[in-house]
């Protein structure tokens, strides 16, 4: 691209969505078409508005404003009082129609309510719709995790984690980025999916369909939370469902019991193990998800375990810096090349293999300095720095596979005898619930 | 439960996700917060008064946002010296100072002012509704190549009159 034909398309670059690769890339090569760009951007950012520039559309008519009208109008006073009620009347009956078209008459206004499980369908369907038209929103929320853990991993008694989801829909495909502050991150570029830690040089490369953003797919994909919402409520007699209204929001609030939710909202077995809340709130205006709270109960109390702080929609944003990896990472371990390389008979007896016989392959294949028998296994790990801590280990006992709360993974107790002699417990986790159904080594090591 | 039309709760639906939108629209175009709130009740209220009206929308996009700006118009033009006063008072504010929504929309026109309205137009539904070029073509019914000119074109104007070294508006 030439400086003229970037000059002639810069209003390109000024979209809801940028999808000219080849426009960013000559403002980082061109150095006057740089300046072009940033003096328009400036240009741009003069007429855009910062003031009232999300939800707000109902002027309300505080104090401040009103004495300030007063002082500009102050002939004007009486009849505006008048035309004020008169206006106030038309929006609330306005607002009404508006309303209870899209609620079907079943949401009592300015009121708390306990209502019936199929009374949330049209709220739920009506959601739905909307959030399916959004071209992008970005999310910041918290929740109680560790910051290199999975993304299936929630516990009441840790402190919480900022999270991040940037999501784009970009000619059809969907475009997003998870990432726990200073922590684990998971992009998916439409095609494939990088993961990454922030404490590893080591990046993994999955397919696009993997489930690498675990029990947080449901809220980069709202629309799914809701049909699983809605599904709920059709099967469920146990939950109960209160509906709060204010002049700006409408909140749905589920109470489940473990046994009224037999499909857990997450896969988290956090949730599906206990009692549990959820909280969803709309924007009355616009119908879209402004906030979203879980609480498990515990002993009857309940436990905050994950909270929205933002959900903002179509703002500007750049795609590059929702596909962007670290530099950090020198390493890309390439996981969908995986079955080219594994011949088909050894990728059948894999995906037959018992967890308790996998962990005692790779653990023997650590010891024994061997990567041949477990390295689709290892993929997640160093096998150098592995090696040279257990070399010349052996297996001395080998207990039964165990899941537990909480957690995706396998776990399996092994006892092993170190080099010098010393016996030592060690508890390995595995799990198989990859595109492949193969089982990785995830931790104890 | 009431059954719903399934056309009536689009429209719904989208006048729900679109009435921010609409209201700032409507203030940009007249320059004007109260003005801006009469015109969208005056067009939900005609659009919800006539049912059969509200089944022979196609496009409620290009429909609502040209509503709202013929209404606009005719609100305009019934008080053009209210609204003309309001925007040249406010010229000599600067982004520092704003402290209202009235002193943004105020600072904003003023700078529109100086371009044709036809670039203008796109600038604003760009900027202050937040639509895409697509959907500005959609609702103006003009080709989105044309749209993309305008707002180079409308951008360049602005840009030359604030970054020129002589400049007394640049921050």
């Amino acid at each position: 691209m030439n400086c003229k034909d970037f000059k002639e398309n810069i209003a390109g670059l000024f979209d809801t969505e940028i999808t000219d690769t080849e426009m960013l890339t000559h403002i980082a090569e061109c150095e006057s078409c740089r300046q072009y760009y940033e003096e328009c951007k400036e240009t741009v950012d003069l007429l855009t508005p910062k003031k009232m520039t999300g939800k707000i559309l109902i002027p309300d008519e505080s104090p401040q404003r009103q004495s300030k009208k007063q002082k500009q109008n102050p002939k004007k006073e009486k009849p505006k009082k008048i035309k004020m009620i008169f206006r106030r009347s038309l929006q609330i009956a306005a607002s009404l129609i508006i309303l209870f078209t899209v609620v079907g008459l079943t949401v009592n206004i300015f009121f708390t309510e306990k209502v019936h499980a199929s009374e949330v369908t049209a709220l739920l369907n009506s959601s739905s719709a909307i959030i399916n038209k959004v071209g992008n929103f970005s999310m910041k929320f918290k929740v109680r995790t560790y910051e290199n853990e999975n993304f299936a991993y929630i516990n009441a008694d840790l402190p919480f984690v900022n999270h991040y989801i940037d999501v784009a829909n970009v000619d059809g495909a969907t475009i997003w980025r998870l990432s726990k502050e200073n922590g684990r991150t998971v992009i998916n570029n439409g095609k494939k999916q990088f993961l990454w830690n922030n404490d590893d040089n080591k990046g993994y490369i999955f397919f696009g369909d993997s489930n690498i953003a675990e029990d947080f797919f449901p809220l980069i994909y709202p629309s799914y939370l809701f049909t699983y919402e809605l599904g709920n409520a059709q099967k469920s007699d146990k939950d109960s469902y209160v509906i709060t209204t204010t002049d700006s929001t409408i909140t749905l609030t589920v109470t489940s019991t473990k046994e009224g939710n037999p499909y857990p909202l997450f896969a988290n077995r956090t949730i599906s193990i206990s009692d549990n809340v959820r909280e969803y709130t709309f924007d009355k205006d616009c119908g879209l998800l402004k906030d979203i709270r879980f609480w498990i109960i515990i002993d009857g109390k309940k436990n905050l375990i994950l909270e929205s702080e933002s959900i903002s929609y179509n703002q500007p944003y750049n795609i590059l810096d929702i596909k962007k990896t670290p530099s950090c990472v020198t390493e890309w371990v390439d996981l969908t090349r995986i079955s080219d390389v594994i011949p088909k008979s050894r990728m059948h007896w894999l995906k037959k293999e018992k967890p308790e016989k996998a962990v005692k392959r790779i653990l023997n294949s650590i010891f024994s300095d061997d990567i041949s028998e477990a390295e689709e296994a290892l993929v997640y790990y160093n096998f150098n720095k592995l090696k040279k801590k257990y070399k010349g280990c052996k297996i001395v006992e080998c207990g039964k596979p165990f899941n537990s709360d909480g957690f995706a993974s396998t776990f399996v107790n092994v006892r092993i005898k170190t080099s010098n002699g010393n016996i030592r417990d060690i508890r390995v986790a595995v799990r198989n619930d990859n595109d492949k159904g193969i089982w990785l080594l995830d931790g104890g090591l | 439960m009431n059954k719903i039309k399934p056309l009536e709760t689009d429209i719904a639906a989208f006048i729900r996700l679109e009435r921010n939108s609409l209201f700032r629209y409507a203030c940009y175009k007249t320059g004007n917060y109260e003005d801006a709130e009469d015109i969208l009740q005056n067009v939900f209220l005609k659009l919800y008064s006539d049912p059969q009206k509200l089944l022979s929308i196609d496009n409620p996009h290009k429909y609502l946002y040209r509503s709202v700006s013929n209404e606009c118009i005719s609100y305009y033009r019934k008080k053009q010296d209210i609204s003309f006063t309001e925007i040249e008072d406010a010229g000599n504010i600067c982004e520092e100072q704003e402290t209202d929504f009235m002193e943004e929309i105020a600072r904003i026109n003023r700078i529109l002012s100086i371009i044709p309205e036809d670039q203008a137009e796109v600038i604003r539904l760009r900027t202050i509704c937040e639509k895409s070029f697509t959907e500005i073509a959609e609702i103006l019914e003009v080709p989105v190549t044309t749209i993309k000119s305008r707002f180079k074109y409308g951008i360049d104007k602005v840009r030359s009159e604030f970054f020129k070294p002589e400049s007394n508006h640049k921050k």
